[in-house]
């Protein structure tokens, strides 16, 4: 049986950018039914709601000539900036913060935060230590193990180590984790 | 995991940031580029001119406006329509079933046997509850390549190793193919989220 578990894992981990889109389809949409709304508005001889289309018109054609031309310039290149953006967001990757975890026959996808946060428990459970005391963040590529001792009581470097290797290496991930550990010179308070 | 047309949505995204880049700079060029400037002002005068000809030339009978702006309604009317579309892409793709295949081996036109996702659904759920280092579970199907695939999410707490989650999950899949017959197709997701941090943090292993 084969499944596409490959159009899976790239699905799950990477960014549908949904919610942008429905953001400007909404917006556009928006815009869309207000013109039109003058537009009738225009045709049955009301009064506008805020200009009429030829105001509105006119205004755009006279755009070199308004004061104050700064002001123009801004919204301008504000409006460039958020359309740079849009185009960047529409051609990143949009990776998500999460690893898939070999499993054969199975697709499974982990949060990054879920890995930071057991290789933690691990790492406090090894060095005996309170909770809160190793701080774990991961990223794509890279664990960052960050240990704080409990002053005056030394912690096994060596062992704590081994520790996040073996972790890290249980859960066979992809793409596969580097990982730092540092442990700081300075302990906090027991408590 | 569901249907949504992803290159659909960049295209889309990078079009509209395209037309923003295109309009802002273009406004924001007029301060500094005298030749542009007065490009712009020529094209506003000589379109302004057009228009109210063309206006005055095409006038819907009896009223005093031209067919040009009941064009233009119906330009704004086509513009929402397509936005509709491209949200009414967004998401699907469920799949109400997670299992199908002819009752009988031998006759592949015999009635079907199908499993629906929500019985899945409730033997899973009910199973994962009961674990004291879960916080939540979604479980539900999609299609993928006209396969429907089952979905389990689950939220661990704090701490919990994901390969242990991930193994007992598993089990627990394996004994609902046993049931069902057939190990239907299946993505694990481990999510962290507010839950797990808000979650009660107790030490479960």
């Amino acid at each position: 049986m084969t499944t596409p578990y490959a159009r899976i894992v790239r699905r799950e981990t990477h960014s549908p950018r949904t919610v942008t889109t429905i953001v400007l389809a909404c917006l556009i949409t928006l815009a869309c039914l207000y013109l039109g709304t003058e537009l009738v508005l225009r045709m049955l001889g009301q009064p506008a709601l805020l200009v009429t289309p030829a105001d509105a018109f006119g205004w755009v054609a006279a755009l070199p000539t308004l004061q104050p031309q700064a002001a123009i310039t801004l919204g301008g290149a504000l409006l460039a900036l958020i359309g740079l953006v849009l185009m960047v967001h529409a051609v990143a990757s949009g990776r998500l913060a999460r690893h898939q975890m070999m499993h054969e026959g199975r697709a499974v996808i982990v949060d990054n935060g879920v890995l930071a946060s057991s290789i933690a428990r691990r790492v406090e459970t090894v060095a005996r230590l309170p909770q809160g005391q190793a701080a774990v963040s991961v990223s794509h590529r890279r664990a960052v193990v960050e240990v704080t001792p409990t002053s005056g009581i030394p912690v096994d470097d060596a062992a704590i180590r081994s520790a996040v290797e073996e972790e890290i290496a249980s859960y066979d991930l992809r793409p596969p984790l580097r990982h730092t550990v540092r442990v700081k010179t300075t302990g906090t308070i027991g408590s | 995991m569901n249907d949504t047309n992803r290159a659909l949505n960049r295209v889309f995204i990078f079009l509209v940031g395209l037309i923003l880049l295109v309009v802002g700079s273009a406004a924001a060029a007029l301060q500094f580029w005298p030749w542009w400037a007065a490009r712009w002002d020529d094209a506003g005068r000589s379109a302004g001119s057009v228009l109210t000809d063309a206006f005055t030339a095409t006038p819907v009978p009896g009223t005093d406006f031209s067919w040009w702006l009941l064009g233009a309604v119906l330009v704004l009317l086509g513009l929402v329509t397509l936005m509709v579309v491209i949200l009414a892409n967004v998401g699907g793709g469920g799949s109400r079933e997670i299992y199908r295949r002819p009752v009988s081996e031998q006759d592949a036109s015999s009635d079907r046997l199908l499993i629906d996702t929500s019985f899945a659904a409730e033997a899973l759920k009910h199973s994962l509850d009961k674990r004291p280092d879960l916080v939540g579970t979604t479980v539900g199907a999609f299609t993928v390549k006209r396969r429907p695939v089952l979905h389990v999410g689950v939220t661990p707490r704090q701490g919990v190793s994901p390969r242990l989650v991930m193994e007992e999950t598993n089990r627990l899949i394996d004994n609902l193919a046993q049931v069902v017959g057939d190990a239907p197709a299946t993505c694990l997701t481990i999510h962290s989220g507010l839950r797990a941090r808000l979650g009660h943090d107790q030490r479960v292993r």
